[in-house]
């Protein structure tokens, strides 16, 4: 009996020492440790979800990590991948916040460990003022579409959550959701299909809206809120696709007519003005200033050929009064992209007034489909036009939006492998330059990517948990009833 | 003893029909289940079911649809199955009292019901799964006596079998309301209970109410018309279907030549075996053809099987298209379907996008019957010195469009027309071209094609109808430009006379004797009108 215990120890004890074992004689390496996904040298704010990550070599047999912050506290990790408590995390970056934390990785291949040079993970002073990311998943397909659904991801765990699915109303599909500067008591938030409509929150109140009108081009389109929730700007957008043949091109997505309009959440009234209703000019992307005292927007001339590659879209401005719910008498052209042969797309101020970030590509409404497609930022004090270099890849670069306090951008990038697209967070300082990006942590991010089929897109942060009641939203979508909207 | 024997003796002769009738008759139809799945081993594919009820029984199903890949042991699999049913409805009668002879025809009722199910090609293995279980249950109540634990059994079971099979608990808790009839009032309380349970479901999923009381995966759900269908012309598509799956060419050309062909999809499968085989043009019309739908078309939702058109535009170097055709068919599926992964694989390594590529590469990897194809095309992965090899993907990116142009399914001509001329090695291409002008009646563009006269003979269907168009403009054959075979030149003739005499029928004797000329599918078979 007694030797029995005593083998029942010696196999306990050996089962624990197999799970936490030690590096030793450990080959020093001067380079820094090839890591998925790259964390090397990021910027994070304190409320970001753990930094788990993997070596790249799959013959990594177990990793030995030890995350050191310089004002104090210590995190380790030992197995076949870095992972860290989520509660031991953020005290540790809490402790940290403003300075960094040294990471010294030890890696096993082939029964030998190698010690690289460590490297730094900087805690931003800059708060994130968010609760999560909204955001939509969807395969990155081409006409039809299957399981799909907007999403609310915790940034400082890894719990996702569905706020709404396809699954919900059959032959269903959910798009162009959009907050009110992060607050989630503001949600537009589009519903195609046969059973399709508005879903519109304004101050908690909702309701699914018919935004069809016969004065109108479409039902609304891309939206944003005026910075007071009385106004939602829409884009009324006549859009076709179209299919490359060659490789390295698959979609081209592309309107034959659009315009702006904006509607007054009180009153259901869309205010158009014959300044954003052109024949002759297509605007789309509608984005209200900080204040709410100017919308911005992209607009294309239509060009004589009616070639899609001859759509070069400019940023332009229009004043507009909250007060009597007008518009100026005047288009202001903030960029002229379309002098340098380019266009420009998803135009999104900082919530701070000072910088105006897009996407520009060769040609076109839809950049998520250009692989040239980039980020550029304008200072809208000086005019200068930052390219971006540390935010911007090879890949797509598309969709993008500020936190609340214009400290944190959060864009989505086909930089992994060209198809699927990622979220990836970045900060900016005072002097207006960014961080290097990192992609949206996950519990075990190689393995979450690899499997992820789907794409993001049109991310977002919210300041708080959104709550969606899904019978309503089924029992409103699958009735008649829906909330007609006027044209003035 | 005699009686046992007859009782295993029907259940044998059930099985063994069941099995010879999957395995003959039915085998394409196994296929076309196994290719619209993937069963894959790992956690992801477990905890993908666990969302929402009747998961774990879409989980057992899809496990056994797996090894319809290979038709006799998917045969066997279904047979077991449904001898299964109807063993477990033997003993569920015996025990409610029923005796004699009628206990083994009324167990034969519901095997026989799930044979018919299981005919339809939307319909899901994981319903036979999910009523062996319910059936299993009811037979464990029938080992409780007390009534306590009975109620408790029933309460606790209709809840764990709607977890873990959906809506056929409803079968559990019928049979609980017939068995304890005595105790009418406390298996009443247990029906509604189970009746209420997809109300609660309702509550936390994202599921309309109707499909969580009738079952998310027993049946694929394609578009909102979609109803139990059975017909023998599905089941011709879905062999040639199989056919063209693993490139039997040869095989279909004669299948067609023993029976032809009874519609346009079987009909695009023989046209592309006839074209992989370079036959396309000469044998053009030795087959039914009745437009360019026999040819070549646009996939809908209402297809019995859209790979057949995928795999056309694949061959013909249009890997975009083909890419696209299976992405939009994934996405009409309720699971990923592992050909559409196979296919989406090959185009991301014809087109050289190979992370792409490697990302589907490392999900069929985790499959049974793949593993070792997803291991040989990984190490074509940035390596073009092995894709040398390869000559299919060689062969592919040379035939591939180099000039980019929106494609356009109302101008499938013009795309032709553009594979050939940026390559004119496509012999594929051109074959297709020439075909889909002649089934098309556009014999202006057809003579536009052959201006000039050639030094190469002319296949017999281009000089029939080459003559056929000179014959429409020109009141005899004196200058006509091209080299046309002086017995056809008689022929054309001919046919005009007795065609002119006709009128719209044709007489059994025009039939006879040009059933299988240019001139009788334009004047009586194409669809031009």
């Amino acid at each position: 009996m007694r030797q029995i215990k005593i083998i029942y120890i010696v196999l306990i004890s050996w089962l624990i020492m197999s799970c936490n074992e030690t590096v030793n004689n450990a080959i020093e390496s001067d380079k820094l440790p090839d890591i998925y996904p790259d964390y090397l040298n990021i910027t994070i704010p304190t409320t970001i979800a753990p930094l788990n990550f993997c070596a790249v070599d799959k013959n990594c047999e177990r990793m030995d990590v030890t995350v050191s912050g310089c004002k104090g506290g210590t995190l380790h990790s030992n197995g076949k991948m870095a992972a860290f408590s989520i509660e031991k995390w953020h005290d540790l970056l809490f402790q940290n916040k403003g300075d960094s934390l040294t990471v010294s990785v030890s890696i096993k291949k082939n029964g030998r460990w190698t010690t690289y040079r460590p490297f730094a993970v900087y805690i931003s002073p800059y708060e994130l003022d968010a609760y999560g990311l909204t955001y939509r998943r969807v395969a990155p397909g081409y006409e039809m579409y299957g399981r799909m659904g907007i999403y609310l991801r915790e940034l400082s765990t890894f719990k996702e959550k569905a706020l709404v699915e396809s699954s919900l109303v059959t032959g269903m599909c959910v798009n162009c959701h959009t907050q009110n500067r992060t607050n989630p008591s503001d949600i537009s938030l589009h519903v195609r299909g046969s059973y399709g409509g508005t879903f519109l929150r304004h101050n908690g109140q909702d309701e699914i809206l018919n935004t069809r009108t016969d004065s109108t081009i479409s039902a609304c389109v891309y939206p944003y809120w005026h910075p007071t929730g009385n106004y939602v700007a829409y884009s009324v957008n006549a859009t076709q696709q179209s299919f490359h043949v060659v490789r390295g091109e698959r979609v081209e997505v592309y309107d034959t007519a659009s315009d702006i309009v904006v509607y007054n959440t009180q009153t259901h009234v869309l205010h158009r003005t014959p300044f954003l209703m052109k024949d002759s000019v297509y605007e789309t992307h509608p984005a209200f200033s900080f204040d709410g005292r100017w919308l911005y927007f992209c607009a294309s001339k239509k060009p004589l050929n009616g070639d899609n590659a001859a759509f070069k879209y400019d940023l332009c401005r229009i004043a507009f009064d909250a007060e009597k719910g007008t518009f100026g008498n005047r288009i202001d052209t903030l960029i002229c992209a379309s002098v340098n042969g380019r266009s420009i797309s998803f135009p999104r101020p900082s919530y701070d007034g000072r910088y105006l970030m897009y996407t520009e590509s060769n040609y076109g409404t839809f950049p998520i489909w250009h692989k040239e497609a980039d980020l550029r930022m304008i200072d809208l004090q000086s005019g200068a036009i930052d390219s971006l270099i540390v935010l911007n890849s090879d890949g797509t670069e598309s969709y993008h939006n500020w936190s609340n306090n214009s400290h944190w951008l959060v864009f989505s990038s086909r930089r992994e492998d060209g198809l699927h697209t990622r979220l990836y967070l970045t900060s900016l300082d005072e002097k207006g330059v960014f961080s290097k990006p990192f992609i949206l942590p996950q519990e075990d991010p190689s393995k979450y990517y690899d499997e992820l089929y789907q794409s993001y897109n049109v991310p977002d942060f919210t300041s708080a948990d959104i709550n969606i009641d899904h019978r309503w939203l089924r029992s409103e979508l699958t009735s008649d009833r829906r909330v007609g909207v006027q044209v003035r | 003893m005699r009686k046992i024997d007859n009782q295993f003796l029907w259940s044998i002769i059930l099985g063994v029909s069941v099995f010879l009738f999957w395995g003959m008759l039915y085998s394409a139809h196994l296929n076309f289940l196994e290719q619209m799945q993937m069963f894959t081993y790992d956690w992801a594919c477990f905890c993908s079911h666990l969302d929402h009820p009747g998961g774990i029984g879409e989980y057992i199903g899809e496990f056994i649809t797996q090894f319809y890949f290979n038709p006799w042991i998917g045969a066997l699999l279904i047979a077991v199955l449904i001898v299964m049913v109807q063993q477990l409805s033997r003993l569920l009668i015996q025990c409610s009292g029923l005796k004699g002879k009628k206990v083994v025809w009324c167990s034969m009722l519901p095997a026989l019901f799930l044979w018919c199910y299981l005919l339809d090609k939307h319909a899901f293995t994981s319903f036979g799964v999910s009523l062996v279980i319910t059936l299993c249950a009811a037979y464990g109540l029938t080992y409780i006596s007390s009534i306590k634990w009975s109620v408790f059994f029933a309460v606790m079971m209709s809840s764990l079998l709607y977890y873990i099979i959906g809506p056929l608990h409803f079968l559990f808790v019928l049979y609980v309301m017939v068995y304890e009839r005595r105790n009418k009032v406390i298996f009443s309380s247990v029906a509604l209970w189970a009746f209420i349970i997809p109300i609660c479901s309702y509550m936390c999923l994202s599921y309309p109410l109707s499909r969580l009381y009738t079952g998310i995966g027993y049946y694929r759900i394609v578009d909102s018309t979609s109803d139990f269908t059975w017909n023998m012309q599905d089941e011709e598509v879905l062999t040639y279907d199989k056919m063209v799956r693993f490139k039997q060419w040869s095989a279909i050309i004669e299948k067609a030549q023993q029976k032809t062909p009874t519609n346009a999809a079987s009909m695009q499968c023989v046209n592309l075996a006839l074209s992989m085989k370079g036959q396309l043009v000469e044998r053009l019309m030795d087959f039914p053809q009745t437009g360019v739908e026999c040819l070549i078309s646009e996939v809908t939702e209402q297809m019995t099987s859209p790979y057949p058109v995928g795999e056309i535009h694949y061959q013909l170097g249009l890997i975009n298209t083909a890419e696209r055709l299976v992405f939009d068919i994934q996405q009409l599926q309720p699971m990923p379907s592992v050909r559409t992964w196979i296919r989406m694989a090959e185009t991301n390594i014809v087109n050289g996008q190979y992370a792409v590529a490697e990302k589907y590469l490392n999900k069929i990897l985790k499959t049974h019957f793949y593993r070792k194809w997803a291991e040989k095309m990984k190490l074509y992965l940035n390596n073009e010195k092995e894709i040398q090899s390869n000559t299919e993907i060689v062969s592919l990116r040379y035939r591939r469009l180099k000039n980019d142009v929106y494609y356009s399914a109302k101008e499938i001509d013009n795309m032709l027309g553009r594979l050939v001329m940026e390559n004119d090695n496509n012999y594929q291409a051109y074959d297709y071209l020439i075909s889909f002008l002649l089934l098309k009646c556009d014999l202006d563009k057809l003579v536009r094609l052959f201006p000039n006269n050639t030094e190469h003979a002319l296949p017999r269907v281009v000089q029939e109808a080459l003559t056929f168009a000179w014959m429409q403009q020109n009141p005899n054959f004196d200058e006509i430009p091209w080299k046309i075979d002086p017995k056809i030149l008689q022929s054309a003739v001919s046919f005009a006379r007795q065609s002119t005499v006709a009128g719209t029928t044709p007489t059994e004797d025009i039939k006879t004797q040009f059933g299988h000329t240019y001139w009788y599918y334009y004047i009586y078979t194409s669809n031009k009108k």
